[in-house]
């Protein structure tokens, strides 16, 4: 018996797997919903850069969710059980994520060389040939499926850094609406600009515009942009050119003197130069490219910020 | 294969399933029992006078300095089609010292929630704490076949919790906490959602006056009446052994355990009973359970302010 659940790889926002495996397994177009939703940046007191996930992303209003914590370190003791547990789930349409150690999965040669505990998605199994279909990260940060065989899966997960083998099993609510809220966009464009939440997800630290200069600012200090952390701003500008256009578009605002388009068509270039110059970063250690991300970084906010104020001032008319 | 862990079946509170539980497994050893000397003083209720609970510092499954916990919590029907799997989880998880706990209709039993401690798997059976009946808290046995079939008819999901206690707790006796504590229980400190100290009973007073013609009297809150005053006399002592208090206010507080244990005795004749004059009866012990209380914990608190603990 074999079962595969349909996964999109090719995703709007995948800097990190905590709503990316979500947003892989959403039917239907979802992303004018998420021009509504994933607006806020937060840089956490703790130095956590990343989208303010809405709260509801990891309810029960988009996702039915259940789960199974045990001790890792008894996984093999318990393997039939486990892989009986996540086959049923799958048989019920339920997507499997969770955590193994890199360093025992063999598609992952580029973790040979040290324990790394990597979050995956299960996504379909094929009991014959006793194999699991799972999608996860590559180096480049590409999502790609792969097969692992469960004896693999069952070493890779009992030899976990972390105590606690953390299985997730969640499947789309057909009945939550993902559509685009005008209202909320609004709202939201205001709450970055003027770096504040409203929603009801309290993290300590910045937001917004704030965040983008704390994190700016961590990087100088520190000497070091970390590429996921750039993927971030880099999705964020892409996130603001895909609204513009959707607006746009949609006629809730015009741009006769493509002022707006301008705007977007230098965003976009920006955001591409950001994410290029620091991959660059990893094979050209100079001090001229640090300084090249630090300009073009000061450059992107500024013209996010100038962007996203004309923005709001036409929506409101 | 057999496996049997400890289990306290007589722990000092009873009436609230998960604390029982969470004592069932903690008191293994007397110096265990320092636990209850900075815990359980106060007490809470909602605004309404329901969901009575002893204030306490986290002595439950959740508590990560007490206990080790996982779980976890799939569709009840996929407990139907692996339920195999999952008893072979639950017996290598109570070979490991995990004890096992969950919501599952149990026919014929008082609480839905259970706590395996053990298990035969010669005789296919497993070894439960629980309410098997109002008032009972006591171990029982369950037939695999039994206990997989209680959970194919919960509500759409099922929960299992994994629980070991740690063993590396010390138990720190707080003098000035105890005190801070018995302040709090005795003077009333409420909130706008919930009631606290005191005010808990006095709002049970008025509650028993809303009892309706041939309505039983819900014992819960007149069983923890009892294991409340029960509790403060054990501290009592500890206080009167290891601080110096005056012997003579353990001799007075066995009073107020006799009038709560009579309070108690004389709800569960009015439920066989039904004789609404039993009412204010009732009524009049607790208030002056409740005063003679406070003069009782007033002096206790005195002897805190004068030094003389």
């Amino acid at each position: 018996m074999k079962k595969h659940l349909p996964v999109n790889l090719d995703l709007p926002v995948r800097s990190y797997p905590n709503y990316v495996y979500i947003f892989g397994i959403l039917e239907g177009d979802y992303e004018p919903w998420l021009y509504s939703n994933f607006l806020q940046l937060v840089h956490t007191e703790t130095g956590w850069f990343d989208f303010l996930v809405p709260q509801f992303l990891h309810e029960e209003d988009l996702l039915i969710r259940h789960y199974s914590y045990l001790p890792a370190n008894k996984t093999v003791d318990n393997k039939q059980s486990i892989i009986n547990m996540i086959i049923e789930m799958i048989n019920n349409d339920f997507y499997v994520t969770g955590i193994f150690n890199d360093y025992y999965v063999s598609f992952r040669p580029h973790y040979k060389q040290w324990d790394f505990d990597h979050f995956f998605m299960i996504n379909g199994y094929d009991n014959e040939n006793r194999l699991f279909n799972v999608v996860s990260y590559t180096k480049e940060i590409v999502l790609k499926e792969e097969k692992i065989s469960f004896d693999d899966f069952i070493i890779a997960c009992n030899n976990l850094i972390s105590p606690t083998l953390e299985l997730i099993f969640y499947k789309q609510n057909k009945t939550f609406k993902l559509e685009f809220n005008i209202n909320k966009t609004k709202k939201y464009i205001e709450d970055f600009l003027n770096s504040i939440n409203t929603t009801r997800l309290k993290q300590a630290g910045l937001y917004g515009i704030e965040a983008l200069n704390s994190y700016r600012k961590f990087g100088i200090d520190k000497r070091f942009f970390s590429l996921t952390r750039i993927y971030v701003i880099y999705e964020h500008a892409k996130l603001v050119v895909n609204l513009t256009e959707y607006l746009i578009n949609n006629k809730y605002i015009d741009d006769d003197e493509k002022i707006l388009i301008e705007n977007i068509k230098r965003i976009e270039k920006m955001g591409e130069l950001l994410k290029f110059i620091r991959i660059k970063m990893d094979f050209v250690k100079s001090n001229l490219i640090f300084s090249k991300i630090i300009d073009v970084l000061n450059t992107l906010i500024s013209l996010e910020e100038g962007h996203l104020k004309l923005l709001l001032e036409k929506l409101k008319g | 294969m057999k496996k049997i862990l400890f289990i306290n079946q007589n722990p000092p509170i009873k009436s609230i399933s998960k604390v029982a539980y969470a004592l069932s497994i903690l008191l293994e050893y007397p110096s265990d029992y320092l636990y209850l000397i900075n815990n359980f003083i106060d007490l809470k209720c909602d605004i309404n006078g329901n969901n009575i609970e002893f204030v306490d510092k986290a002595i439950n499954f959740s508590n990560h300095n007490l206990f080790t916990t996982y779980s976890i919590k799939i569709p009840t029907q996929s407990i139907v089609n692996i339920g195999n799997d999952i008893l072979n989880l639950i017996l290598n998880l109570i070979n490991d010292g995990y004890y096992v706990h969950g919501i599952a209709n149990l026919i014929d039993y008082y609480d839905r929630s259970y706590l395996i401690y053990g298990y035969d798997d010669d005789k296919k059976i497993l070894h439960t704490i629980n309410h098997v009946k109002e008032g009972f808290y006591g171990k029982s046995i369950l037939t695999y076949d039994n206990y997989l079939n209680s959970l194919k008819l919960n509500d759409k999901n099922s929960y299992i919790g994994f629980i070991r206690k740690l063993n590396n707790n010390t138990h720190n006796v707080s003098i000035l906490d105890i005190k801070g504590q018995i302040q709090n229980y005795a003077y009333i400190h409420n909130d706008s959602s919930i009631l606290q100290g005191k005010n808990v009973f006095k709002k049970q007073i008025e509650l028993l006056s809303n009892t309706k013609k041939y309505e039983k009297i819900e014992m819960k809150p007149f069983n923890i009446l009892v294991e409340h005053k029960r509790l403060m006399a054990d501290r009592i002592k500890y206080l009167i052994y290891t601080k110096g208090l005056d012997q003579k206010y353990l001799q007075k507080y066995q009073n107020i355990i006799k009038k709560a244990v009579y309070i108690n005795n004389s709800c569960k004749m009015y439920n066989n009973s039904l004789n609404n004059k039993q009412i204010p009866l009732i009524q009049n012990n607790i208030q002056l359970l409740l005063k003679e209380e406070f003069l009782i914990l007033d002096e206790i608190i005195e002897s805190y302010n004068s030094k003389k603990i």
